[in-house]
């Protein structure tokens, strides 16, 4: 059975689609009810109108991109039960209880942004309860991310040996062990905080493109001020990516290896000087730092609303800097130099661009707006790609999950006596077998023949230290076996 | 839909009549784009007593705000029992 095909996208295609353009706008949900509460309380404290007319402009905004990511959502839950019917369908099972909660938080969040946008003016005289309840969209927001973030977790990093409840117990809708899974905790703090940087960075874009159409001045100084604000939201936030991108890439790398070690070389693969999306995204993060670097430089020689100190912002960049040097584990130095180059062109473009627009943000905010939807995108599909594939669409019950850790218990009928029997160690393999089960238990075997065969004692003991598991003798056939040129 | 109740009041002094004009508009809005772009002018920032809101937008805001506030915290409540008994 070959299942449903999907017209010029195909399965895998029809999912991603759905998927990167629900993330691209549901991702904007948290840090805009951030940017709104925020606007709202400095209005409301230094009495400056504009600052709440932005806020509404935003929560407006907030309100169609809601409806936009929510049908997004519902496309993509349709396509992956006609595409994946099985794998969806034990999905659901699996974690009935927290789906039936998203659904519900999904209607607070619904009915929390009418009143509160539509109330707006209505509220006036009661302008402190309006700006709680638009308080209360963020930790709503945030608890709607917890739980997709359970089940999110669960099939990148479902924790070999931590599935005794389901294996033994079988499925009733909650596994805690699954829900609260090893990488459980770093997706949920890298998300939120990435959320509320890419939509700072959104809006402060946002703002850029009113520049450009404004020329009245009292508008131009209102779109600057929030402007400011919201890029200083976004950078914030983005500050602190690095260091839980570090935990959270040690966390994959030890529970999901396959998943860390196809997102850290991916199909380029960086230690033959490919470039993947992965690379091409940390590049790009780069050059937002640089970006954000230059526009600081500038215009901190003048003090306007929501300036940091310069000595700050430039210490925790070198913070960041070494956090980010240490995510990737498998950095080359060539690849350092081109970040390092990239910052130095963002700052160095930035500069421009302030320069050339006479001291407006407008081309900066603009610029940082794109590349933070461009990184957005891009590390949404990097990690959704770097994720073991569900090799067949239409499969026996056991074999619908992966990632292959869980793969040999996860609801097998056994008991616990039949454990042992299933997880037998392998018997002695020949050099051609052990690269196809070794080399190919995280990448493909394309990759293993694009290395050039004079490297191959470096590359295989460059792959034990990554995880490669050979013993010494092992280790010297396949070397062999593949410095001499023999099929595999 | 109801129109909002209007409370009798005692004006300010010096207070245009005007000001009790529909409930949901501020002399703010006024200056500003219907919707709700900035105009040139800097308007101040809109003041207007509780009692000229809607009696009945306030009580379905309150309603609400319990709801969704005791819902948030219920679910939080089973998300650290579900992880203590699974």
């Amino acid at each position: 059975m070959n299942g449903i095909e999907f017209p010029y996208l195909g399965a895998k295609w029809t999912i991603g689609a759905f998927g990167l353009l629900h993330t691209s706008v549901a991702s904007l949900a948290i840090g805009v009810a951030f940017v709104v509460t925020v606007a709202q309380i400095i209005a409301y404290r230094s009495r400056i109108h504009r600052y709440d007319q932005f806020a509404k402009r935003c929560q407006f905004f907030h309100v169609c991109i809601y409806n936009v990511g929510v049908v997004l959502a519902i496309g993509l839950i349709f396509s992956l039960s006609g595409l994946y019917p099985q794998f969806w369908s034990q999905l659901f099972t699996h974690f009935f209880w927290p789906f039936i909660v998203e659904e519900f938080l999904f209607f607070l969040l619904a009915t929390t942004l009418t009143f509160h946008y539509f109330f707006w003016d209505r509220m006036w005289g009661h302008k402190k309860l309006h700006i709680t309840l638009g308080a209360l969209l963020t930790p709503m927001f945030l608890l709607q991310f917890y739980i997709i973030n359970g089940i999110g977790s669960f099939m990148l990093t479902p924790g070999f040996g931590e599935s005794e409840a389901s294996l033994f117990r079988g499925i009733l809708g909650w596994d805690a062990r699954a829900f609260y899974n090893p990488s459980f905790l770093m997706l949920t703090f890298h998300r939120a905080l990435a959320n509320v940087s890419y939509a700072g960075f959104f809006l402060a874009g946002w703002c850029g493109v009113q520049l450009y159409l404004t020329n009245d001045r009292a508008r131009k100084e209102h779109y600057e001020d929030c402007g400011r604000l919201c890029f200083y939201i976004g950078f914030t936030a983005f500050l602190s990516l690095p260091v839980i991108g570090y935990f959270y890439a040690h966390v994959l790398m030890k529970h999901a290896s396959e998943a860390f070690w196809n997102l850290m070389l991916g199909q380029g693969d960086i230690m033959v000087g490919g470039v993947d999306t992965w690379w091409l995204k940390q590049l790009l993060v780069a050059l937002m730092l640089g970006s954000s670097l230059g526009y600081f430089r500038y215009t901190l020689r003048d003090p306007a609303p929501f300036t940091l100190p310069g000595i700050m912002v430039v210490s925790v960049a070198v913070f960041y800097l070494m956090f980010y040097v240490a995510m990737g584990m498998v950095m080359t130095w060539r690849f350092f130099w081109w970040m390092l180059a990239a910052v130095a062109g963002g700052a160095a473009l930035s500069w421009h661009m302030l320069s050339y627009g006479r001291g407006t943000a407008r081309a900066v905010y603009l610029f940082l707006g794109l590349l933070a939807f461009m990184t957005v995108v891009l590390g949404g599909y990097a990690r959704e790609a770097s994720r073991p594939r569900f090799v067949q669409r239409f499969s026996h019950y056991d074999s619908v999950y992966k990632p292959t850790e869980r793969q040999p218990v996860l609801m097998l009928p056994i008991t616990p006596e039949e454990l042992e029997t299933v997880l037998a160690p392998p018997p002695p393999m020949g050099p051609a077998a052990l690269i196809q089960s070794e080399c190919a238990r995280c990448h493909t075997l394309d990759r293993v023949r694009h290395y050039p065969k004079q490297d191959w004692e470096r590359v295989v003991a460059q792959m034990i230290v990554y995880g490669a598991r050979l013993t010494t003798e092992q280790a010297q056939s396949v070397t062999a076996h593949l410095s001499a040129g023999e099929p595999y | 839909m109801n129109e909002p109740e209007k409370k009798p009041r005692s004006l300010p002094e010096g207070e245009e009549p005007e000001a009790e004009r529909a409930a949901d508009r501020t002399a703010a809005d006024a200056a500003s784009d219907p919707d709700g772009k900035p105009s040139g002018a800097e308007p101040p920032y809109p003041e207007r007593p509780p009692s000229e809101d809607p009696r009945w937008v306030i009580r379905t805001v309150w309603i609400w705000f319990g709801f969704a506030s005791f819902s948030v915290v219920f679910i939080v409540v089973l998300l650290v029992l579900g992880a203590l008994y699974d």
